[in-house]
């Protein structure tokens, strides 16, 4: 309750600020804040309707046909599946699949017409003056920048990375996983829950939650506030807030550093994208071989479930 | 619990309260319960979490006041009158075969705040609902704008309280030279007084959009909206689970002509409805395990014609047909609200 008050508080505290944007021009903020709240208010505040309309069927058709499939209208993101009573995990999979699609498809339209006002002001005060400047990428910037050596390389999220393998290894070899269910998933469904946590899960957060909490919250609350750490923690506390809750505490850190590389980098968001990506796709193999060993089932590759991971750096 | 109704006829009379059917005219038998659908178009959703209506500073507000007859396959209540006043009283007889049922009405809108008052012949049915809507626009762009929506609504039975609502809305438009573009994305909780009917309430999240066009007399409004509801499950029957959590998916239509004479307008909504899990139960010592559908349609025609500045004669007619997965039959048509036409005489009281 006291996460989900304090989203609004945040959300609302960033819509009212829309009135302070540059006289007539077009407002950052409320693009922004608008399309974060309501899918397609960015594009046809920007004169296109239409593709506003596109964009809302896509992304609320997505999230809500998944709530057939998988959870009912939370907007929480990276949840794990529920094994349903009856049938199979087909359904669970599918939903957790299209929620996860549409709720990070529409962060990243949230960003990208939030970064189009900007650009379309960026000779105005509230742009020039704003502490952490506009990443100016593209989706494809976006989805290249995990494997761009550039980012890799940098001690600044290999070391993290690092530290992060280590600690997932030791903690599968060392925390013993219950067999918590007699359900025995088949090669299909193996396969689709493997995809849903070792692929969309580390593309979509890569994707679509840093743009939103480091490219455009973080960077909207240090213009509102004057303050980097008050700017860190709201976009902290914000993402935190719609993570499940075992995952808030990390979540909430993951934030902070997250928030800190951007800053380091003067708003270039690629080296907290390629952080990001890599850190889930560890922590989605690690739920992978957990999900087998709690069905009964070893690693894909060995019966005895040893395993090493391999950092492709 | 309500005067004088058990458990199985509050859930049956629920239905015609939220369908704006007169209680009356309702079979109060639990079999009937199941197999009526749950229609979406229930008064509250028209109302306060529906897209946020931007009426002029400047317009005309009015006084109205209306008598008339309709002839109803089901009597329910008065539409709401056009154009929008800011207060209404009307006399209403609907009919239904050779019975009639005469029902009085009054509403009274303020800018931020509304009442509705409803005294049927039948006092079992009298009810009262009250709203608030407290609307702030900011301007965004040269020709954007956005507007918070607080809103809430209480509904009183019979004296009793019934049902109760709270919840946030924000809407953004955009207006171009011929057409406005209306977003809305509205958050809000419902409750039921009664206890039976708890398991109905719950969390709802609603994304109206609409476009208005307005071309030479016509006037064209095309509007859709998506809705998801989470609540609970109710064991309505012995071995029987019935689930109300569900996604609402609407399109609606409009069109206005203005000619020398009148206002010729057309409306046509259909509406699905969709269960997000199965329901199991029986009807009529016949297991039953579906995940709920109901689908509705309807159109309504109506004329509008000035007589003089202050006096309007409207006439129109609704088809409203209702099909349902419930029940032992798929997707029949339950006829429960099916037809109406109706003809009133409004005077006008400029200057309120």
């Amino acid at each position: 309750m006291t996460m989900k008050l304090l989203t609004w508080v945040v959300i609302l505290t960033g819509i009212l600020q829309a009135p302070k944007a540059v006289a007539d021009s077009l407002s950052p903020a409320a693009v922004g804040w608008g399309n974060l709240l309501i899918p397609g208010l960015g594009a046809t505040f920007e004169g296109h309707p239409g593709t506003g309309m596109l964009e809302a069927g896509i992304e609320i058709g997505l999230f809500v046909g998944g709530t057939f499939g998988a959870r009912e209208g939370n907007f929480t993101i990276d949840n794990s599946v529920i094994i349903p009573q009856r049938g199979t995990l087909y359904n669970p999979l599918a939903g957790q699949a299209m929620q996860e699609i549409g709720l990070k498809l529409h962060f990243f339209d949230t960003f990208y017409h939030y970064q189009q006002a900007c650009l379309s002001i960026a000779d105005s005060d509230r742009e020039r003056n704003n502490p952490q400047p506009l990443y100016k990428g593209t989706w494809k910037d976006v989805l290249a920048a995990p494997f761009r050596w550039d980012n890799l390389s940098d001690p600044w999220v290999f070391l993290p990375l690092m530290v992060g393998l280590g600690y997932f290894a030791y903690d599968y070899h060392t925390t013993p996983v219950p067999q918590s269910s007699t359900y025995r998933p088949r090669t299909g469904e193996n396969m689709l829950y493997a995809f849903n946590s070792i692929g969309l899960i580390p593309a979509g957060s890569a994707f679509g939650e840093e743009v939103l909490f480091r490219g455009m919250i973080q960077r909207e609350a240090h213009l509102y506030t004057g303050s980097l750490v008050v700017a860190m923690i709201s976009q902290s506390l914000l993402f935190a807030s719609i993570h499940p809750s075992t995952d808030r505490v990390a979540s909430f850190f993951g934030g902070l550093y997250f928030g800190y590389l951007t800053t380091r980098y003067q708003g270039n968001l690629e080296q907290a994208i390629a952080m990001h990506f890599w850190f889930d796709l560890l922590s989605g193999i690690a739920d992978y071989l957990r999900f087998r060993l709690q069905h009964g089932q070893g690693a894909p590759w060995s019966p005895n479930a040893t395993f090493s991971f391999s950092v492709p750096l | 619990m309500l005067h004088g109704f058990s458990r199985e006829e509050l859930v049956v009379t629920d239905l015609a309260f939220r369908f704006l059917v007169l209680a009356c005219c309702v079979v109060s038998a639990l079999a009937h319960a199941i197999e009526l659908p749950r229609r979406p178009l229930s008064p509250y959703q028209i109302f306060n979490p529906g897209i946020w209506e931007d009426v002029p500073e400047d317009s005309e507000s009015h006084i109205g006041f209306s008598i008339g007859p309709t002839l109803q396959s089901n009597p329910g209540f008065l539409p709401d009158s056009a154009p929008p006043s800011k207060a209404d009283l009307g006399v209403n007889i609907a009919l239904e075969g050779a019975s009639a049922t005469k029902l009085a009405s009054g509403r009274i809108g303020i800018d931020y705040a509304g009442s509705y008052e409803g005294f049927p012949e039948d006092e079992v049915s009298s009810f009262s609902q009250h709203d608030f809507d407290l609307v702030y626009r900011i301007p965004v762009g040269t020709a954007q704008t956005m507007a918070f929506r607080p809103f809430g609504t209480y509904m009183g039975w019979q004296n009793t309280s019934y049902f109760g609502l709270l919840g946030f809305a924000v809407s953004g438009m955009f207006k171009a030279e011929t057409s406005s573009h209306s977003l809305q994305a509205a958050f809000y909780e419902d409750h039921f007084f009664q206890d039976s009917l708890a398991d109905r309430q719950g969390f709802h999240i609603r994304f109206d959009y609409r476009w208005d066009f307005s071309i030479d007399d016509l006037y064209l409004r095309a509007m859709f909206y998506l809705e998801h509801n989470k609540t609970g499950r109710e064991r309505l029957v012995p071995n029987g689970t019935l689930n109300f959590s569900h996604n609402d998916l609407g399109v609606r239509f409009s069109a206005d002509w203005n000619r020398r004479w009148g206002v010729l307008s057309c409306l046509t909504m259909l509406i699905l409805r969709e269960d997000v899990l199965t329901s199991s139960y029986a009807v009529n010592g016949i297991g039953m395990n579906k995940r709920r559908e109901d689908f509705q349609i309807v159109f309504r025609p109506n004329v509008a014609i000035p007589i003089t500045s202050r006096l309007q004669l409207t006439a129109w007619a609704e088809i409203n047909r209702n099909f349902s997965n419930f029940g032992v039959g798929d997707f029949e048509d339950d006829n429960a609200v099916n037809w109406s036409t109706g003809l009133s005489l409004r005077a006008y009281f400029s200057g309120v």
